[in-house]
């Protein structure tokens, strides 16, 4: 059997976009400044129907996120992220997570 | 390597996050929120973790450094922290000789934990009272009113979780991190309704069922037109209101005229937005409001804005109860006689209180306790109505705080200054203009106390790892400058034994450190009381146990006679801010845009940490808000630099066109100020070239009538491209 696939799953109406996830990720990895792993991309808000609107996303590098889930606690992007809006994991606990309430950004790390 | 697991408190900013901090051999290695902490939950944010950097940091200040060369030269000498001690205590000495303790103000930012000890300072020094902090620009207008109004010493009494309908009133994400869980909790399971006020459509707008947004300033008169539409339509309870409160017929008459028509024609919100907030904060109770800084500070009509915002918080009541606004006496800033030195019945309004301008804004004397800064900067260079000889700032970049920054510069650089010391992490543009400048430790590296956001609670705050070189943190600091001066005032052998004293003075708690430490949560009797409902009922909102309130009255006072006192209407009449398209049309010509200053950004706190790559990563540039609209007509680009300039100054920054922003407003957030940052290799921004408060006025006239509250978020600017925008 192969390996299960792993992703990282955002829950968008929850995601402040305070780039804590983005940090974290710095901090815990300790890449060059040079490097970026993970982003959280700010959207601005803007007119839909006559009314404004605005949600971020994330944008990270999916192998970094499979690295980090080996590792002896939680990985960082997950744990300070203040509205605990952020998921990294198997696709079917992705998958189950997204059954509740709110909008969902998933991405999924592909067999290459 | 053996990892350490050390639990405390971030005291970076207002949040007060519970943090754990995974050490090796004094280093940081991982910072994560507390997840049991009673109040943060777990929550935590990108600024918070980088602490590691700076605990790391070798550009931090670690050795106190004595000035070599002239004022501003950059040459410095490292000495140690028993002749930088000496040269403190020794100026005071030599200032109180020659003049007087008046001629000597202390100056600090937002607290890290050493509030009432910085009291205690200058009480040693023989100034009663909170020296020069900008109180006039913080929480206090919110603090105040609630004190008028509600007879309740706090900045709000906001319960979001429990509440059906969730008012955020110029309040920034960043401000609600540990709380905002608890408000998806609340719209997810209860459908609480969340409405969002704020000139900026901010992140706590993305998921509002409804957002208004007012024209900086005019707060005030959207509160009058809620409570137009609130009583005309009968929705308040009117029990509630003929049993507890005070005044109510003067005010239902005050706000006859602000229909939603004159509402919408001064704040710019559709007249039917304004009906529907209305109708929604009146019909799904509790109500709860939550405000920062937004409506009722850093207005030329702070005060009466505050008034107004707690009016409206009574006509919503019943007050005291889940999901409304909730009492938490015993909370908020812990203070006592016998911390202090303040005497309880001292009088900050007496001549002999010696605050600068104390009796032209006498609101500011009684409830700021403190100097007036411009008029203090301003004494400096006048040496009238008396000299300022000596100048401390703990944690104060005063260049980067108060407004007219040029002002500051200015007393800064005069040889009437004598003496300049500053405390701080790095080198700011106010420490490069200090005689003396001390390092300072940051919040992993303190034993400390702050207990001022936990509603009674107590959270321990000790140490994770030793601060680097010489850092010291203010408590240790205060302590060992007092001892000098008057050694009986300061018994205590380190800051260890200071919290433990505080902790039993306080709160009758009597705890060993370790006891302190290790016990990490603690009940207070005030936790007790905040739990009850409608303590106004039972008598425990008042010390002589009588129902009612705080109040004059012991009624909630929508007609108050103190406000009138303290120079004021007594009923929270809206005024135009004193610099706008309405009050001055003639400055608008030139000056068509509105500006608001001083929005929170996720990274930095207030002028802190700029240099921090983690950080700085985040918001490399100093920017500016632009509305779409605008900057079409005006041939400004996404990243182009602008210039915005006002009747007093300019200042660069890079352009951000979005609806962010409404039509005819430019907002500038805080700092814009950068440091530069080596690891990212992007560059420093001087106070004088992007500095916000550049371009505030300061000074008679152009502030709150009585509490000398700058304009930091309602204002005149213009806007235009500068012509070679690449650099």
């Amino acid at each position: 059997m192969s390996k299960p696939r792993t992703g990282l799953l955002v829950r968008t109406d929850a995601c402040l976009g305070c780039m804590a996830c983005q940090v974290a990720c710095r901090e815990e990895n300790g890449f060059a400044y040079s490097e970026k792993w993970f982003e959280m991309i700010r959207q601005k808000p803007k007119t839909v129907d006559g009314e404004i609107r605005n949600y971020h996303l994330a944008a990270p590098q999916l192998d970094k996120c499979a690295f980090c889930m080996e590792k002896d606690h939680r990985p960082l992007c997950t744990v300070v992220c203040p509205t605990r809006c952020i998921h990294i994991g198997n696709e079917d606990a992705l998958l189950e997570a997204m059954q509740g309430k709110g909008d969902w950004q998933l991405m999924i790390k592909g067999d290459r | 390597m053996q990892t350490e697991r050390k639990r405390t408190v971030c005291t970076g900013c207002h949040c007060r996050c519970g943090a754990v901090v995974y050490t090796q051999d004094n280093e940081i290695v991982r910072i994560e929120g507390d997840a049991d902490s009673p109040y943060s939950h777990g929550a935590f944010c990108g600024s918070g973790i980088t602490e590691r950097f700076v605990h790391s940091d070798d550009e931090r200040l670690t050795v106190p450094l004595k000035r070599v060369g002239e004022r501003g030269e950059g040459k410095w000498e490292e000495i140690s922290w028993d002749e930088a001690l000496e040269m403190l205590a020794g100026k005071v000495r030599d200032v109180i000789d020659r003049y007087s303790a008046r001629s000597i103000v202390v100056a600090q930012g937002t607290s890290r934990t050493s509030n009432d000890w910085g009291q205690r300072l200058k009480a040693t020094i023989g100034n009663l009272g909170w020296g020069m902090a900008p109180l006039h620009v913080c929480l206090i207008p919110n603090i105040m009113p609630h004190v008028l109004t509600l007879g309740a010493g706090q900045m709000h009494g906001a319960d979001v979780a429990h509440a059906k309908t969730i008012v955020l009133w110029g309040v920034s994400a960043i401000n609600l991190l540990p709380e905002y869980k608890e408000i998806l909790r609340q719209k997810d399971e209860a459908g609480a309704k969340v409405i969002v006020i704020d000139p900026r459509f901010n992140d706590l707008a993305n998921n509002a069922d409804l957002y208004l947004r007012p024209r900086p300033g005019t707060d005030g008169a959207l509160f009058l037109g809620l409570m137009n539409i609130i009583i005309k339509e009968q929705l308040y309870d009117k029990e509630f209101i003929d049993s507890w409160t005070y005044g109510f017929d003067e005010l239902a008459e005050m706000v006859l005229e602000w229909t939603p028509e004159k509402t919408s024609e001064t704040t710019w919100i559709p007249a039917e937005l304004i009906e529907e907030a209305a109708r929604t904060m009146a019909g799904e109770k509790p109500t709860t409001i939550y405000p920062m800084l937004g409506p009722s500070c850093m207005h030329t009509n702070a005060i009466q804005s505050g008034r107004a915002l707690t009016c409206l918080t009574a006509l919503l009541g019943p007050v005291d109860v889940p999901g409304g606004f909730m009492y938490t006496p015993g909370g908020g800033p812990a203070s006592s006689p016998e911390l202090t030195l303040i005497p309880p019945d001292w009088n900050f309004n007496a001549p002999e209180a010696n605050l600068l301008d104390g009796d032209k804004y006498p609101a500011f004397a009684a409830f700021g306790n403190a100097n007036v800064p411009y008029s203090t900067f301003d004494a400096v260079l006048t040496e009238q109505p008396w000299p300022i000889k000596m100048m401390v700032f703990v944690a104060n970049d005063a260049l980067n705080c108060y407004e007219a920054s040029p002002k500051v510069f200015e007393a800064l650089a005069s040889p009437n200054l004598e003496f300049i010391a500053v405390k701080d992490f790095y080198l700011t543009p106010t420490a490069k203009m200090a005689d003396l400048v001390l390092p300072s430790s940051s919040w992993s590296e303190r034993d400390t106390i702050d207990e001022e956001m936990f509603k009674g609670l107590i959270i321990s705050n000790p140490r994770a790892v030793d601060p680097p070189g010489q850092c010291w943190d203010d408590w240790k600091f205060y302590l060992e400058w007092g001892r000098r001066l008057n050694p009986e005032l300061w018994p205590w052998a380190d800051e260890k034994e200071m919290v433990l004293w505080r902790v039993k003075l306080l709160h009758g708690i009597e705890l060993t450190w370790d006891e302190y430490a290790e016990g990490a949560y603690f009940e207070t009797d005030a936790c007790k009381v905040g739990a009850e409902f409608k303590k106004y009922e039972s008598g425990k909102l008042r010390p002589d146990g009588q129902p009612g309130f705080m109040t004059p009255s012991g009624r909630i006072e929508f007609f108050s006679h103190v406000t009138e006192s303290l120079g004021y209407e007594p009923l929270p009449v809206y005024h135009e801010p004193l610099e706008s398209p309405v009050s001055t049309p003639e400055v608008a010509k030139d000056y068509p845009f509105v500006l608001t200053t001083g929005f929170r950004l996720y990274s930095f706190f207030h002028s802190a940490w700029t240099n921090v790559p983690g950080q700085r990563e985040l918001y490399p540039y100093p920017f500016v808000l632009i509305n779409t609209k605008d900057a079409a007509e005006k041939g400004i680009f996404e990243g182009d630099w602008v210039e915005i300039s006002s009747p007093r100054a300019a200042i660069k920054a890079k352009a951000q066109v979005s609806e962010e922003i409404g039509a005819g407003v430019i907002a500038l957030p805080r700092p814009g100020w950068r440091q530069a940052c080596k690891q990212l290799n992007l560059p420093g921004y001087n106070w004088d070239e992007v500095g916000i408060n550049t371009l505030l006025p300061g000074g008679p006239g152009t502030t709150d009538k009585s509490f000398s509250t700058a304009p930091m978020r309602s204002t005149l600017c213009q806007i235009k491209r500068l012509e070679n925008s690449d650099v």
